[in-house]
């Protein structure tokens, strides 16, 4: 009966219909991730007994802690893309098309996730176990790519829907210059702002280009989320320094 | 004939020098007066020194008073002047400040780092092998 209610546990969760909103996905991911320290902890103390007595209890004990642990890492990944999922959906500037491919990825990951589960539920001894755990640590690279990518995304996002706020101000104000011209007033100091302003959305789009580089390389070694961050930061810094540049222009007819 | 011959016995007596010209006078010490004078010369040249390095001390500090003073900022700060238009008020420019101040913000604001979905820490060597 032990041996089975964690086997139901696992099925309500893995069946558990998706909730609708990004704070319960956080919420859910929380929790299982907890649960999954919780069991990470109580695996290295079992491991360490069994590995020290090798007594028939001890084995038994190590047995039922990694069938555990194994299964809380699945089940974090399982609510890893449903979080990640939900930030997508809440995050403007994301076509609903990569929402959709996006969607057929994680499902796919979740059918891995949920046979992964089924051979920990029917492991019988630890070499079944370990045979299970490198399966997953074999497909983690794959994982670890496409939620990357996604967080890349998330990002890039967000850094381009201030871009277009921007550049539709831009317009606006270019709209009032016009008129400003028109009515014979000196738009010179405005105009060489703009010119100035333009640079720097230059330089913002060549180091977005950078940054997506990071997100989707072929590297081997994996995408560095660091160095992403850090270049859409960089990116963010433009917009700052364009933002500047019209704060003066505006000043300069306000006063 | 000795008597005789001690009282015939000229004797021979070198007369005295008399003095010729006029009366010699005494010589005086000079070295008080030496030592006097070199004293008077060096006060005098330390007085002259002194009033000179006053001098030049006070055409330095007058020199530096008269030189720019160095500014605290590398560069120079760039007041924008603003331009006496009618638009100052204009409700449209107006409008377009708040909203530029708006977007402003978001840039300033925005999270890059996104702890909340960062990926989990798992640990990918999970098994109990014993050799």
């Amino acid at each position: 009966m032990k041996k089975v209610l964690p086997i139901i546990f696992a099925f309500f969760l893995l069946a558990a219909p998706v909730r609708a909103d990004y704070n319960s996905a956080y919420n859910d991911y929380t929790y299982a991730y907890g649960q999954y320290r919780t069991a990470y902890n109580a695996y290295l103390v079992s491991k360490s007994t069994y590995l020290t007595y090798n007594t028939l209890t001890s084995q038994n004990d190590a047995i039922e802690k990694l069938r555990a642990v194994l299964s809380a890492r699945d089940q974090v990944m399982f609510v890893y893309y449903d979080l990640l999922q939900e930030k997508i959906n809440a995050t403007a500037s994301i076509p609903d098309d990569y929402k959709n491919t996006f969607a057929g990825i994680k499902q796919s990951e979740k059918d891995w996730l949920a046979a992964n589960q089924t051979k920990i539920a029917a492991a019988a001894s630890l070499d079944d176990l370990n045979s299970v755990s490198a399966e997953f640590a074999s497909r983690y690279p794959q994982m670890d790519t496409e939620t990357k990518q996604i967080i890349g995304t998330v990002y890039a996002a967000k850094e381009q829907t201030l871009n277009t706020q921007l550049t539709d101000w831009i317009t606006s104000l270019n709209a009032k210059l016009a008129q400003m011209r028109a009515d014979g007033q000196s738009t010179t100091l405005a105009d060489r702002g703009l010119l100035n302003t333009k640079s720097k959305l230059d330089l913002f789009s060549q180091k977005m280009i950078e940054a997506n580089g990071v997100f989707t390389t072929k590297n081997s070694d994996g995408i560095d989320l660091f160095k992403g961050q850090q270049t859409y930061s960089q990116a963010n810094q433009y917009l700052r320094e364009a933002a500047g540049f019209l704060t003066e222009i505006i000043k300069s007819i306000t006063g | 004939m000795d008597i005789d011959s001690q009282q015939n016995r000229v004797e021979i007596v070198s007369p005295a020098p008399t003095p010729t010209g006029p009366a010699a006078k005494p010589k005086r010490n000079l070295i008080p007066l030496l030592v006097a004078f070199l004293a008077v010369g060096t006060l005098l040249i330390v007085i002259v020194g002194v009033s000179a390095g006053i001098t030049m001390i006070e055409r330095a500090m007058q020199q530096a008073a008269l030189q720019p003073s160095q500014t605290v900022a590398p560069a120079p700060v760039v007041n924008v002047t603003p331009v006496s238009s009618k638009y100052a008020t204009d409700s449209g420019v107006l409008q377009l400040r708040d909203q530029l101040q708006t977007i402003s913000d978001a840039i300033d604001a925005v999270d890059l780092i996104e702890p909340q979905i960062a990926p989990p820490a798992l640990d990918l060597n999970l098994n109990i092998k014993t050799n």
